[in-house]
Protein backbone atom coordinates (compact mmCIF):
# COMPACT_ATOMS: atom_id res chain seq x y z
CA UNK A 1 0.00 0.00 0.00
CA UNK A 2 1.33 3.43 -0.86
CA UNK A 3 1.97 5.99 1.81
CA UNK A 4 -0.97 8.14 0.72
CA UNK A 5 -3.19 5.13 0.65
CA UNK A 6 -2.17 4.28 4.18
CA UNK A 7 -2.91 7.78 5.42
CA UNK A 8 -6.29 7.80 3.69
CA UNK A 9 -7.16 4.50 5.20
CA UNK A 10 -5.97 5.63 8.61
CA UNK A 11 -7.99 8.79 8.67
CA UNK A 12 -10.90 7.33 6.73
CA UNK A 13 -12.47 10.73 6.27
CA UNK A 14 -14.97 9.62 3.68
CA UNK A 15 -18.09 10.01 5.73
CA UNK A 16 -19.69 13.35 6.34
CA UNK A 17 -19.79 13.26 10.11
CA UNK A 18 -16.13 12.37 10.48
CA UNK A 19 -15.23 15.30 8.31
CA UNK A 20 -17.37 17.54 10.48
CA UNK A 21 -15.73 16.25 13.66
CA UNK A 22 -12.24 16.75 12.26
CA UNK A 23 -13.05 20.22 10.98
CA UNK A 24 -14.53 21.20 14.34
CA UNK A 25 -11.52 19.99 16.25
CA UNK A 26 -9.14 21.77 13.95
CA UNK A 27 -11.16 24.96 14.31
CA UNK A 28 -11.07 24.75 18.10
CA UNK A 29 -7.31 24.08 18.02
CA UNK A 30 -6.72 27.05 15.80
CA UNK A 31 -8.90 29.27 17.98
CA UNK A 32 -7.05 28.19 21.11
CA UNK A 33 -3.66 28.86 19.54
CA UNK A 34 -4.62 32.25 18.13
CA UNK A 35 -6.28 33.28 21.37
CA UNK A 36 -3.06 32.81 23.28
CA UNK A 37 -1.86 36.28 24.11
CA UNK A 38 1.61 36.66 22.65
CA UNK A 39 4.29 38.57 24.44
CA UNK A 40 3.35 37.34 27.89
CA UNK A 41 5.10 34.58 29.71
CA UNK A 42 2.53 32.53 31.58
CA UNK A 43 4.00 30.41 34.33
CA UNK A 44 3.15 27.05 32.78
CA UNK A 45 3.38 27.75 29.11
CA UNK A 46 5.54 25.56 27.01
CA UNK A 47 5.99 21.89 26.29
CA UNK A 48 5.29 19.34 28.95
CA UNK A 49 5.22 15.57 28.85
CA UNK A 50 3.51 12.96 30.94
CA UNK A 51 4.01 9.25 31.36
CA UNK A 52 1.25 6.76 31.98
CA UNK A 53 0.79 3.15 32.92
CA UNK A 54 -2.45 2.27 31.17
CA UNK A 55 -4.70 -0.76 31.18
CA UNK A 56 -7.74 -1.25 29.01
CA UNK A 57 -10.45 -3.78 28.35
CA UNK A 58 -13.32 -4.32 25.96
CA UNK A 59 -16.36 -6.54 26.03
CA UNK A 60 -14.93 -9.11 23.59
CA UNK A 61 -12.36 -10.26 26.13
CA UNK A 62 -9.54 -7.97 25.11
CA UNK A 63 -7.36 -6.93 28.04
CA UNK A 64 -4.33 -4.82 27.23
CA UNK A 65 -1.79 -2.81 29.17
CA UNK A 66 1.35 -0.81 28.63
CA UNK A 67 3.01 2.57 28.58
CA UNK A 68 1.65 5.78 27.17
CA UNK A 69 3.13 9.23 26.81
CA UNK A 70 1.55 12.60 26.23
CA UNK A 71 3.24 15.70 24.90
CA UNK A 72 1.36 18.85 25.66
CA UNK A 73 1.89 22.41 24.58
CA UNK A 74 -0.11 24.67 26.81
CA UNK A 75 -0.46 28.36 27.46
CA UNK A 76 -2.76 30.67 29.35
CA UNK A 77 -5.50 31.70 26.98
CA UNK A 78 -6.40 35.06 28.43
CA UNK A 79 -5.09 37.33 31.12
CA UNK A 80 -7.04 37.33 34.34
CA UNK A 81 -8.05 40.39 36.28
CA UNK A 82 -7.43 38.80 39.65
CA UNK A 83 -4.00 37.63 40.76
CA UNK A 84 -5.69 34.95 42.82
CA UNK A 85 -6.69 33.11 39.69
CA UNK A 86 -3.25 32.62 38.32
CA UNK A 87 -1.51 31.15 41.32
CA UNK A 88 -3.18 27.80 41.21
CA UNK A 89 -6.44 28.45 42.99
CA UNK A 90 -9.20 29.20 40.60
CA UNK A 91 -11.95 29.93 43.06
CA UNK A 92 -10.42 32.25 45.60
CA UNK A 93 -10.69 35.87 44.83
CA UNK A 94 -11.81 35.44 41.25
CA UNK A 95 -14.81 37.26 39.88
CA UNK A 96 -17.79 34.96 39.47
CA UNK A 97 -17.76 35.49 35.74
CA UNK A 98 -14.19 34.23 35.55
CA UNK A 99 -14.95 31.20 37.70
CA UNK A 100 -17.80 30.07 35.51
CA UNK A 101 -15.89 30.76 32.34
CA UNK A 102 -13.07 28.75 33.81
CA UNK A 103 -15.35 25.85 34.64
CA UNK A 104 -17.11 25.77 31.33
CA UNK A 105 -14.34 26.58 28.92
CA UNK A 106 -11.08 26.68 30.83
CA UNK A 107 -8.34 29.19 30.91
CA UNK A 108 -5.45 27.11 29.66
CA UNK A 109 -5.24 25.51 26.28
CA UNK A 110 -3.11 24.06 23.60
CA UNK A 111 -2.50 20.84 21.75
CA UNK A 112 -1.81 17.38 23.09
CA UNK A 113 -0.27 14.43 21.30
CA UNK A 114 -0.68 11.02 22.90
CA UNK A 115 1.01 7.75 22.03
CA UNK A 116 0.42 4.36 23.60
CA UNK A 117 1.55 0.79 23.01
CA UNK A 118 -0.69 -1.71 24.76
CA UNK A 119 -0.04 -5.45 24.83
CA UNK A 120 -2.08 -8.30 26.20
CA UNK A 121 -4.81 -10.74 25.34
CA UNK A 122 -6.94 -9.96 22.31
CA UNK A 123 -10.45 -11.36 21.97
CA UNK A 124 -9.75 -13.69 24.84
CA UNK A 125 -7.64 -16.17 22.91
CA UNK A 126 -4.47 -14.68 21.48
CA UNK A 127 -1.66 -12.30 22.31
CA UNK A 128 -1.66 -8.96 20.57
CA UNK A 129 -0.49 -5.38 20.63
CA UNK A 130 -2.46 -2.23 19.94
CA UNK A 131 -0.73 1.05 19.16
CA UNK A 132 -2.85 4.14 19.69
CA UNK A 133 -1.99 7.66 18.60
CA UNK A 134 -4.16 10.71 19.05
CA UNK A 135 -4.19 14.48 18.84
CA UNK A 136 -6.58 16.78 20.59
CA UNK A 137 -7.11 20.38 21.46
CA UNK A 138 -6.56 20.64 25.15
CA UNK A 139 -8.49 22.94 27.44
CA UNK A 140 -8.35 22.97 31.21
CA UNK A 141 -8.82 24.94 34.35
CA UNK A 142 -6.04 25.90 36.68
CA UNK A 143 -4.77 23.72 39.48
CA UNK A 144 -7.15 23.26 42.36
CA UNK A 145 -4.59 21.35 44.45
CA UNK A 146 -7.06 18.89 45.82
CA UNK A 147 -6.50 15.28 44.94
CA UNK A 148 -9.93 14.08 43.90
CA UNK A 149 -10.96 17.34 42.43
CA UNK A 150 -10.10 17.33 38.80
CA UNK A 151 -7.25 19.77 38.46
CA UNK A 152 -7.61 20.04 34.73
CA UNK A 153 -11.23 19.58 33.97
CA UNK A 154 -13.23 22.19 32.21
CA UNK A 155 -16.50 21.04 30.72
CA UNK A 156 -15.48 21.77 27.16
CA UNK A 157 -12.04 20.30 27.76
CA UNK A 158 -13.55 17.01 28.87
CA UNK A 159 -15.99 16.84 26.00
CA UNK A 160 -13.47 17.49 23.26
CA UNK A 161 -12.12 14.11 22.16
CA UNK A 162 -8.78 13.14 20.83
CA UNK A 163 -8.82 11.81 17.30
CA UNK A 164 -6.29 9.52 15.77
CA UNK A 165 -5.52 6.01 14.73
CA UNK A 166 -5.38 2.65 16.41
CA UNK A 167 -3.14 0.05 14.83
CA UNK A 168 -3.49 -3.56 15.81
CA UNK A 169 -1.01 -6.21 14.75
CA UNK A 170 -2.96 -8.28 12.27
CA UNK A 171 -6.02 -6.07 12.55
CA UNK A 172 -4.83 -3.12 10.52
CA UNK A 173 -5.32 0.57 11.09
CA UNK A 174 -8.56 2.02 12.42
CA UNK A 175 -9.84 5.50 13.07
CA UNK A 176 -10.37 6.17 16.77
CA UNK A 177 -11.90 8.81 18.99
CA UNK A 178 -10.97 9.00 22.66
CA UNK A 179 -11.99 10.78 25.83
CA UNK A 180 -10.38 10.84 29.24
CA UNK A 181 -11.16 12.32 32.61
CA UNK A 182 -8.03 13.25 34.55
CA UNK A 183 -8.61 13.08 38.30
CA UNK A 184 -5.87 14.01 40.65
CA UNK A 185 -3.30 16.54 41.54
CA UNK A 186 -0.23 18.14 40.14
CA UNK A 187 2.02 15.13 40.56
CA UNK A 188 -0.24 12.12 40.14
CA UNK A 189 -3.51 11.46 38.37
CA UNK A 190 -5.92 8.58 37.94
CA UNK A 191 -7.45 8.84 34.50
CA UNK A 192 -10.47 6.80 33.43
CA UNK A 193 -11.07 6.99 29.72
CA UNK A 194 -12.51 5.43 26.64
CA UNK A 195 -11.46 4.80 23.07
CA UNK A 196 -14.11 4.41 20.42
CA UNK A 197 -12.36 2.44 17.73
CA UNK A 198 -13.66 2.42 14.19
CA UNK A 199 -16.90 4.24 15.00
CA UNK A 200 -19.78 3.47 12.73
CA UNK A 201 -18.69 0.19 11.20
CA UNK A 202 -17.31 -2.74 13.21
CA UNK A 203 -17.03 -0.37 16.07
CA UNK A 204 -15.47 -1.30 19.37
CA UNK A 205 -15.43 0.42 22.73
CA UNK A 206 -12.27 0.17 24.76
CA UNK A 207 -12.41 1.33 28.38
CA UNK A 208 -9.12 2.42 29.89
CA UNK A 209 -7.69 3.34 33.24
CA UNK A 210 -4.36 5.14 33.44
CA UNK A 211 -2.01 6.12 36.23
CA UNK A 212 -0.47 9.33 35.02
CA UNK A 213 2.62 11.08 36.34
CA UNK A 214 3.27 14.51 34.79
CA UNK A 215 6.88 15.58 34.39
CA UNK B 1 98.89 15.00 65.31
CA UNK B 2 96.40 13.25 67.60
CA UNK B 3 94.99 16.62 68.56
CA UNK B 4 94.55 17.49 64.92
CA UNK B 5 92.74 14.22 64.24
CA UNK B 6 90.53 14.68 67.30
CA UNK B 7 89.74 18.23 66.25
CA UNK B 8 89.01 17.25 62.67
CA UNK B 9 86.76 14.28 63.38
CA UNK B 10 85.23 14.66 66.80
CA UNK B 11 84.35 18.34 66.95
CA UNK B 12 82.08 18.24 63.86
CA UNK B 13 80.39 15.15 65.25
CA UNK B 14 79.85 16.80 68.58
CA UNK B 15 78.51 19.95 66.93
CA UNK B 16 76.21 17.92 64.78
CA UNK B 17 74.98 16.04 67.82
CA UNK B 18 74.33 19.27 69.65
CA UNK B 19 72.45 20.72 66.69
CA UNK B 20 70.33 17.58 66.47
CA UNK B 21 69.60 17.90 70.17
CA UNK B 22 68.27 21.43 69.57
CA UNK B 23 65.72 20.21 67.02
CA UNK B 24 62.30 19.30 68.39
CA UNK B 25 61.51 15.67 68.60
CA UNK B 26 59.60 14.55 65.48
CA UNK B 27 55.94 14.12 66.24
CA UNK B 28 54.34 10.80 65.78
CA UNK B 29 53.20 10.44 62.18
CA UNK B 30 49.44 10.66 61.73
CA UNK B 31 47.60 7.54 60.87
CA UNK B 32 47.16 6.96 57.16
CA UNK B 33 44.01 8.31 55.60
CA UNK B 34 41.20 6.27 56.94
CA UNK B 35 39.95 3.62 54.58
CA UNK B 36 36.40 2.87 53.69
CA UNK B 37 33.72 4.65 55.67
CA UNK B 38 36.16 6.44 57.97
CA UNK B 39 35.69 10.12 57.61
CA UNK B 40 37.68 13.37 57.74
CA UNK B 41 36.07 16.55 58.92
CA UNK B 42 36.91 19.37 56.57
CA UNK B 43 36.00 22.03 59.11
CA UNK B 44 33.05 23.32 57.13
CA UNK B 45 30.42 21.00 58.46
CA UNK B 46 30.88 18.41 55.77
CA UNK B 47 32.51 15.07 55.97
CA UNK B 48 34.62 13.80 53.13
CA UNK B 49 34.17 10.10 52.68
CA UNK B 50 36.16 7.51 50.93
CA UNK B 51 35.11 6.74 47.37
CA UNK B 52 34.43 3.12 48.17
CA UNK B 53 32.20 1.21 47.85
CA UNK B 54 31.07 1.89 44.30
CA UNK B 55 27.74 3.65 43.95
CA UNK B 56 25.60 4.35 40.92
CA UNK B 57 25.41 8.05 41.72
CA UNK B 58 29.18 8.47 41.72
CA UNK B 59 29.08 9.54 38.14
CA UNK B 60 28.93 12.83 36.35
CA UNK B 61 25.36 14.02 36.47
CA UNK B 62 23.28 15.33 33.64
CA UNK B 63 25.41 13.92 30.85
CA UNK B 64 24.81 10.94 28.62
CA UNK B 65 27.84 8.69 28.94
CA UNK B 66 28.82 5.47 27.21
CA UNK B 67 27.63 2.14 28.51
CA UNK B 68 28.50 -1.30 27.13
CA UNK B 69 27.08 -4.64 28.17
CA UNK B 70 27.33 -8.22 27.04
CA UNK B 71 25.31 -11.11 28.29
CA UNK B 72 24.96 -14.85 28.13
CA UNK B 73 21.36 -15.87 27.62
CA UNK B 74 19.13 -18.87 27.95
CA UNK B 75 15.78 -18.75 26.18
CA UNK B 76 12.71 -20.89 25.92
CA UNK B 77 10.21 -20.84 23.09
CA UNK B 78 7.17 -22.67 24.49
CA UNK B 79 5.24 -22.61 21.21
CA UNK B 80 7.87 -24.72 19.49
CA UNK B 81 9.10 -26.54 22.57
CA UNK B 82 12.65 -25.43 21.93
CA UNK B 83 15.40 -24.03 24.09
CA UNK B 84 18.01 -21.56 22.92
CA UNK B 85 21.35 -20.34 24.18
CA UNK B 86 23.26 -17.33 23.00
CA UNK B 87 24.35 -13.87 23.88
CA UNK B 88 23.44 -10.22 23.76
CA UNK B 89 25.39 -7.05 23.16
CA UNK B 90 24.23 -3.58 24.16
CA UNK B 91 25.75 -0.22 23.30
CA UNK B 92 24.20 2.96 24.53
CA UNK B 93 24.42 6.27 26.26
CA UNK B 94 23.08 6.66 29.74
CA UNK B 95 22.87 9.56 32.14
CA UNK B 96 22.15 10.11 35.80
CA UNK B 97 19.67 12.89 36.48
CA UNK B 98 18.07 14.57 39.45
CA UNK B 99 14.36 13.89 39.28
CA UNK B 100 11.85 15.28 41.70
CA UNK B 101 9.45 14.89 43.37
CA UNK B 102 10.09 11.44 44.78
CA UNK B 103 7.05 9.99 43.03
CA UNK B 104 8.43 10.94 39.64
CA UNK B 105 11.84 9.56 40.59
CA UNK B 106 10.24 6.29 41.62
CA UNK B 107 7.94 6.03 38.60
CA UNK B 108 10.30 7.13 35.83
CA UNK B 109 13.66 6.51 37.50
CA UNK B 110 16.77 8.65 37.64
CA UNK B 111 18.97 6.88 35.11
CA UNK B 112 17.88 7.34 31.49
CA UNK B 113 19.45 6.54 28.19
CA UNK B 114 19.16 5.22 24.68
CA UNK B 115 20.53 1.86 23.77
CA UNK B 116 21.01 -0.36 20.73
CA UNK B 117 20.88 -4.08 21.41
CA UNK B 118 21.59 -7.25 19.50
CA UNK B 119 20.65 -10.77 20.53
CA UNK B 120 21.94 -13.97 18.97
CA UNK B 121 20.31 -17.26 19.92
CA UNK B 122 20.64 -20.80 18.62
CA UNK B 123 18.55 -23.82 19.49
CA UNK B 124 19.98 -26.85 21.21
CA UNK B 125 18.71 -30.27 22.14
CA UNK B 126 16.09 -32.18 20.25
CA UNK B 127 14.23 -30.60 17.41
CA UNK B 128 15.21 -28.82 14.23
CA UNK B 129 18.16 -26.50 14.15
CA UNK B 130 16.97 -22.91 14.53
CA UNK B 131 18.59 -19.58 15.13
CA UNK B 132 17.54 -16.00 15.75
CA UNK B 133 19.33 -12.68 15.42
CA UNK B 134 17.40 -9.71 16.81
CA UNK B 135 18.44 -6.08 16.71
CA UNK B 136 16.54 -3.22 18.25
CA UNK B 137 16.49 -0.04 20.24
CA UNK B 138 15.16 0.86 23.65
CA UNK B 139 15.07 3.59 26.27
CA UNK B 140 16.40 2.13 29.52
CA UNK B 141 14.98 3.78 32.61
CA UNK B 142 16.09 2.66 36.03
CA UNK B 143 16.09 3.77 39.60
CA UNK B 144 18.83 4.10 42.20
CA UNK B 145 18.06 5.52 45.59
CA UNK B 146 20.38 7.97 47.27
CA UNK B 147 19.18 6.95 50.67
CA UNK B 148 19.67 3.23 50.38
CA UNK B 149 23.02 3.23 52.17
CA UNK B 150 24.68 -0.10 51.61
CA UNK B 151 22.28 -0.84 48.75
CA UNK B 152 23.61 2.06 46.70
CA UNK B 153 25.32 -0.51 44.48
CA UNK B 154 21.92 -1.81 43.41
CA UNK B 155 19.95 -0.57 40.44
CA UNK B 156 16.41 -1.67 39.72
CA UNK B 157 14.20 -0.89 36.73
CA UNK B 158 11.60 1.81 37.22
CA UNK B 159 7.95 0.83 36.70
CA UNK B 160 7.70 2.94 33.56
CA UNK B 161 11.00 1.50 32.35
CA UNK B 162 9.62 -2.01 32.65
CA UNK B 163 6.58 -1.02 30.60
CA UNK B 164 8.54 0.60 27.78
CA UNK B 165 9.59 -2.18 25.39
CA UNK B 166 12.61 -2.64 23.23
CA UNK B 167 11.51 -2.71 19.59
CA UNK B 168 13.28 -4.16 16.61
CA UNK B 169 13.52 -6.80 13.93
CA UNK B 170 14.24 -10.49 14.47
CA UNK B 171 15.87 -12.44 11.67
CA UNK B 172 15.06 -16.11 12.11
CA UNK B 173 15.91 -19.38 10.43
CA UNK B 174 13.98 -21.31 9.24
CA UNK B 175 11.09 -19.10 10.40
CA UNK B 176 10.42 -15.82 8.59
CA UNK B 177 11.78 -12.48 9.73
CA UNK B 178 9.49 -10.68 12.14
CA UNK B 179 9.02 -7.55 14.18
CA UNK B 180 9.59 -7.96 17.91
CA UNK B 181 8.97 -6.25 21.23
CA UNK B 182 10.94 -7.15 24.33
CA UNK B 183 10.24 -6.22 27.93
CA UNK B 184 13.00 -6.66 30.46
CA UNK B 185 13.56 -6.02 34.16
CA UNK B 186 17.33 -5.82 34.71
CA UNK B 187 18.58 -6.01 38.26
CA UNK B 188 22.13 -4.64 38.40
CA UNK B 189 24.77 -4.62 41.11
CA UNK B 190 28.00 -2.67 40.83
CA UNK B 191 31.07 -4.79 41.54
CA UNK B 192 33.47 -1.98 40.77
CA UNK B 193 33.17 1.73 40.05
CA UNK B 194 32.65 1.03 36.39
CA UNK B 195 31.57 -2.59 36.20
CA UNK B 196 28.24 -4.15 37.10
CA UNK B 197 26.72 -7.60 37.04
CA UNK B 198 23.16 -7.74 35.80
CA UNK B 199 20.49 -10.39 35.94
CA UNK B 200 17.95 -9.76 33.20
CA UNK B 201 14.70 -11.70 32.95
CA UNK B 202 12.77 -10.71 29.86
CA UNK B 203 9.91 -11.55 27.54
CA UNK B 204 10.27 -11.20 23.81
CA UNK B 205 7.20 -11.27 21.57
CA UNK B 206 7.75 -12.17 17.93
CA UNK B 207 5.04 -10.78 15.65
CA UNK B 208 4.28 -12.37 12.33
CA UNK B 209 2.83 -9.77 10.04
CA UNK B 210 0.35 -9.55 8.45
CA UNK B 211 -1.43 -12.30 10.34
CA UNK B 212 -0.63 -10.83 13.72
CA UNK B 213 0.25 -14.19 15.25
CA UNK B 214 2.50 -13.75 18.24
CA UNK B 215 5.13 -16.14 19.57
CA UNK B 216 6.48 -15.48 23.07
CA UNK B 217 10.11 -16.16 23.88
CA UNK B 218 11.25 -16.13 27.50
CA UNK B 219 14.84 -15.16 28.23
CA UNK B 220 17.11 -15.11 31.24
CA UNK B 221 20.44 -13.36 30.82
CA UNK B 222 23.49 -12.79 32.95
CA UNK B 223 25.28 -9.65 31.84
CA UNK B 224 28.43 -7.72 32.58
CA UNK B 225 28.30 -4.02 31.88
CA UNK B 226 30.84 -1.25 31.82
CA UNK B 227 30.00 2.43 32.27
CA UNK B 228 31.89 5.62 31.66
CA UNK B 229 32.01 7.75 34.80
CA UNK B 230 32.72 11.01 33.02
CA UNK B 231 34.18 13.70 35.21
CA UNK B 232 34.31 12.03 38.60
CA UNK B 233 32.33 13.25 41.54
CA UNK B 234 33.20 13.26 45.20
CA UNK B 235 30.72 12.14 47.77
CA UNK B 236 30.25 14.66 50.55
CA UNK B 237 28.15 13.81 53.53
CA UNK B 238 26.73 16.52 55.72
CA UNK B 239 25.95 16.07 59.38
CA UNK B 240 22.79 14.08 59.07
CA UNK B 241 23.19 10.45 58.10
CA UNK B 242 22.00 9.65 54.60
CA UNK B 243 22.29 13.29 53.59
CA UNK B 244 24.64 13.59 50.66
CA UNK B 245 25.88 16.06 48.13
CA UNK B 246 27.78 15.32 45.00
CA UNK B 247 30.67 17.61 44.23
CA UNK B 248 32.74 17.54 41.06
CA UNK B 249 36.36 17.02 41.92
CA UNK B 250 39.40 15.04 40.97
CA UNK B 251 40.04 11.53 42.11
CA UNK B 252 42.34 11.33 45.08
Amino acid sequence: MTRMGWVKRALNCGSMWRSIVLAGLLAISAAACFHWTPGRDPPTSGLRWMGEARVGASTDGTVLGGPAVRFRFGAELSERSSEGTSDGNNDDGAPAQDVWLDRLVGSWGGLELSLAALTGVVAGDRTGTLAVAGLRPWLSRRQSKWFLRSEQISLLGVLIPEVGIAYGMGAGTRFQVGWDLPLGGETFQIVPGMNWISPGAAQQFFATLAFRVPM
Amino acid sequence: MRRAVFTTICIPLLLAGAARADEPEPEERPAPVAPVREALDDGWGYTLESFDPPAWRRRQHGHLLLRLADAASYARLPAEGQSYVGGSLSVGYEGSFSVSPALNRWFFGNLFGVEARAHVLRSFGDGPDSWLIATGFTIPMSFTAQEWGRFERVRVPSPFGVLVPEAGVAFRHPQPTSFYLRWSAPLAVLVDKEVAVELVPSLLLLYRTPTGAVTPLWLLSLAFSWRDLGRPVMLVRSGAPDSYQLTPTAWR
